[in-house]
């Protein structure tokens, strides 16, 4: 079908050239300075599918392999962090009542959205962004906020600390995770929440910068 | 349970336990989906065997790559390792890393710090 067939008879509507859509939506995310993204269900066979290509892409860019792992590393725990606290969330079976708080992967998907990026000045990011329950921010903003300006040795020493810690209440994994990214983000991160009015939860963005 | 040995896959490392010899090994990438299924059965063969037996360690990490919830595990057996060692078990540790890799030499150092009685040998990956 040529970009000018009308459909039926209606004389005044042009049909959207759907691939012209999609090739500005694409240009949309280069000016983003986007390389890869997805937004949606979010499985662990997604994170190892999406990890993989992003270091392929990485390799052939010839991009120093130091930048390449801290890049695959927050990666892993920041898709692993929507896989498993996303509030936007589908369960199997009955919406209300998902069977336990255990019985987790098989029953239910969780939704987030990944970006991975490289800057005009040539600095990569990743960024992922879920909804969480507005109750989570404070917490979420007290245990990112405190690590900011923290060098790397002392990251360090406090990932070991934590290691030998018990997970906190209500942790599904280590809570070492946000002093992993933070450690891996060499230059630097931001994060940020948008609250979504009337509904209880908030967008939550975080993304980390890699020089 | 002479030996433990489960193939490495995408998410999954390589895990090659020898309960004669007392040679352990882990290599590739860790990040699996769910951390408990995966650890608990090899951790716990491991900690049954440090409890039964004098037999000295030699545990081979070759980790390229795992994340925070693998780390733990990997304190917590290095942790068993060392309560054997302080209790005269003769214990050797050997990180092993790429050349190019200062996180995974860095983590190896600052895991291996706290130990006095293991042997603890960072070594470079050919």
């Amino acid at each position: 079908m040529s970009p000018e067939t009308h459909h039926g008879s209606a004389p005044a509507a042009v049909p959207p050239n759907i691939a012209e859509d999609a090739f500005l939506f694409r240009g949309e995310l280069q000016c983003r300075d986007i390389i890869s993204a997805y937004s949606g269900p979010v499985t662990d066979d997604l994170l190892s599918g999406f990890g993989n290509a992003m270091r392929a892409k990485l390799e052939l860019d010839e991009t120093d392999r130091r930048v390449a792992r801290s890049m695959f590393s927050v990666l892993v725990e920041q898709v692993q962090n929507i896989i498993r606290y996303s509030s936007e969330v589908q369960f199997a079976g009955n919406d209300d009542a998902p069977a336990a708080p255990e019985s987790r992967l098989p029953h239910e998907l969780r939704f987030g959205l990944v970006l991975v990026g490289k800057r005009g000045d040539g600095t990569h990011f990743v960024s992922c962004s879920n909804l969480v329950d507005d109750g989570q921010v404070g917490q979420l903003d007290g245990a990112i906020g405190k690590l900011r300006g923290l060098d790397r040795k002392t990251l360090g020493s406090m990932m070991k600390d934590a290691l030998r810690r018990e997970p906190p209440e209500g942790s599904r994994g280590a809570s070492v995770g946000w002093i992993t990214v933070v450690r891996e983000a060499t230059g630097g991160f931001d994060y940020g929440f948008y609250p979504i009015s009337g509904t209880g939860k908030t967008y939550f963005t975080f993304r980390a910068y890699f020089d | 349970m002479s030996s433990l040995k489960i193939p490495g896959s995408t998410r999954t490392p390589e895990i090659d336990f020898n309960f004669e010899t007392g040679e352990f090994s882990m290599a590739g990438e860790s990040y699996p989906e769910d951390v408990r299924a995966f650890y608990d059965e090899p951790v716990r063969q491991f900690v049954g065997w440090l409890g039964s037996s004098d037999t000295p360690v030699n545990f081979d990490f070759r980790l390229v790559y795992f994340n925070s919830s693998s780390a733990r595990v990997l304190v917590g057996l290095i942790d068993q390792i060392e309560d054997a060692a302080r209790d005269g078990r003769a214990c050797r540790i050997r990180w092993h890393h790429a050349a190019d890799d200062e996180n995974i030499r860095e983590l190896g150092e600052e895991f291996g710090s706290d130990l006095s009685a293991t042997r603890f040998e960072l070594v470079v990956l050919e």
